[in-house]
């Protein structure tokens, strides 16, 4: 079910284009190969259109499959378009020196911005290779999560140059439906856009930070006090956070897993890994923020299984917070096996609530906390036959680590399906 | 700035942009209409049949 979701969800990027490829065949007087050739260049524009319209994460679309799919389509599509403008570039020949020009430096840019993205904003290559990781936080002393973003808005300016580059071609803009049509799309992502920025925030859930403690070396709680409780927030969700009104952090947002299952006070455990998060430490009480959400597909996940098929929720460091609400949600109802891997024992800071949680489960909830990760011949030993053949595992962590486990658990004989997942970056 | 306000003026300012642009539209529709035009008229002025032009 959740890959039919999925595949559902990716004939977007089929769909999306179409409108605009038909009608300019319809209207089209060129040679086939011509308007083939043209076509790629239409299919790239509309597939940057689509990535840029993805990365306002509407609900909805989190409800259907989750923002890590979203993500995963919205980098595809960049990924996607950057191929089909080079194959453009090299079959169509553009008549106007300046249309040239601009469709050359589009397509350059494009590459940097994917190029730069992948490094920087993506874990697809640097999740997976250490010395990446490293060289990745060793430059994010410079190029900072902030900067990184405002260089991912140079996609605004490369649309605007694509749309320039179409409106100065003869052989496209002398077809007035498909340039109305053509500039409908334009306008419309970009109006999403805006308004998304501008003037969405004002719907969101506001609070004022009651509490920012240290737990640990790296590890922040930050409590926040609703104006409005989060009426739609489920167990494991997370929310995307932005503070307003200090110049201790700036003002984008950031995702951060609620740890457990009050809608009134929002509690957040985060791991200081980043520029962003190293800077909450200043954040003093009283400070307003803004929150976008909530997301997060766990409790979904959970809900869609057997009423008493087992769950295993491991967690990595801080990347216990969403299974802590998880496990209060379902610590009653069916067997839930907690496995939390921490640094040194002094980071085990929810280790009371836990052992609270499983004196409360009649029997159904088991522990295990231990520093340092878990080891293949650890887990044969702690998981069951039953939870590794039919139960559901939560994965939350940093992403080698997640990673990491993914493949010991398809080891094990867990199957894909079975895994779900979110890495902390 | 009320949500309110601000919708109203993303919206006027979306369809000020989209009649723009399809004046713009049109107006490369005219021209390029007119250049189709125009070479027509000149291959006419230069067809001379081979009596004629003996």
């Amino acid at each position: 079910m959740r890959i039919l979701r999925r595949l559902l969800f990716w004939t977007i990027a089929l769909v999306f284009p179409l409108p605009l490829v038909i009608t300019y065949w319809m209207v089209a007087q060129e040679p086939n190969q011509l308007k083939f050739d043209i076509s790629l260049g239409l299919v790239a524009y509309a597939w940057w259109l689509l990535a840029i319209a993805l990365s306002l994460r509407p609900v909805w679309i989190d409800r259907l499959v989750g923002l890590p799919a979203l993500y995963g389509l919205h980098g595809m599509l960049g990924f996607g378009a950057v191929i089909l403008a080079q194959l453009h570039r090299d079959s169509a020949y553009a008549g106007d020196r300046l249309a040239q020009l601009l469709g050359d430096w589009s397509f350059y840019l494009s590459l940097g911005v994917l190029l730069y993205s992948v490094f920087f904003l993506s874990g697809w290559v640097v999740d997976r290779i250490r010395f990446l990781l490293l060289t990745r936080r060793w430059a994010e002393k410079v190029f900072r999560h902030q900067v990184s973003m405002w260089l991912h808005r140079l996609n605004l300016v490369i649309v605007g140059m694509i749309w320039l580059h179409a409106h100065l071609l003869v052989r496209v803009n002398q077809h007035f439906w498909f340039m109305t049509l053509f500039d409908v799309y334009t306008v419309g992502v970009l109006g999403c856009y805006a308004w998304k920025k501008w003037i969405g925030p004002d719907h969101y859930p506001t609070g004022v930070v009651t509490a920012n403690d240290a737990l640990g070396e790296s590890i922040r709680r930050l409590r926040v006090r609703l104006d409005q409780p989060a009426d739609r927030l489920e167990p494991g969700g997370f929310f995307f956070l932005r503070a307003e009104g200090t110049p201790v952090v700036g003002r984008e947002w950031h995702p951060f897993s609620v740890t457990d299952d009050d809608r009134a006070y929002l509690t957040f455990t985060i791991r200081q890994n980043g520029d962003y998060t190293r800077r909450l430490t200043g954040l003093t009480t009283g400070t307003a923020v803004r929150l976008e959400g909530p997301f997060g597909r766990f409790d979904s996940a959970v809900r869609r299984q057997d009423a008493h098929a087992p769950l295993a929720l491991i967690g990595m460091g801080a990347g216990i917070a969403p299974l802590l609400s998880l496990a209060a949600a379902h610590h009653d109802a069916r067997p839930i096996h907690v496995l939390w891997a921490v640094r040194n024992p002094s980071e085990a800071y929810y280790r009371d609530l836990l052992d609270d949680c499983r004196a409360s489960s009649g029997g159904l909830m088991t522990v295990s906390i231990q520093v340092g990760r878990f080891r293949p011949e650890q887990l044969e030993q702690l998981l069951d036959q039953p939870t590794i053949r039919h139960g559901a595992f939560f994965v939350v962590g940093p992403s080698p680590g997640v990673l990491g486990m993914q493949r010991l658990l398809r080891r094990l004989g867990v199957a894909r399906r079975q895994i779900h997942h979110e890495r902390l970056m | 700035m009320s949500s309110l306000l601000k919708s109203t003026i993303l919206a006027t300012l979306i369809l000020a942009i989209l009649a723009a642009l399809t004046w713009v539209n049109l107006r490369h529709v005219r021209d390029s209409d007119s250049n189709a035009a125009a070479p027509a008229a000149a291959v006419q002025l230069t067809v001379v049949s081979p009596g004629e032009a003996a």
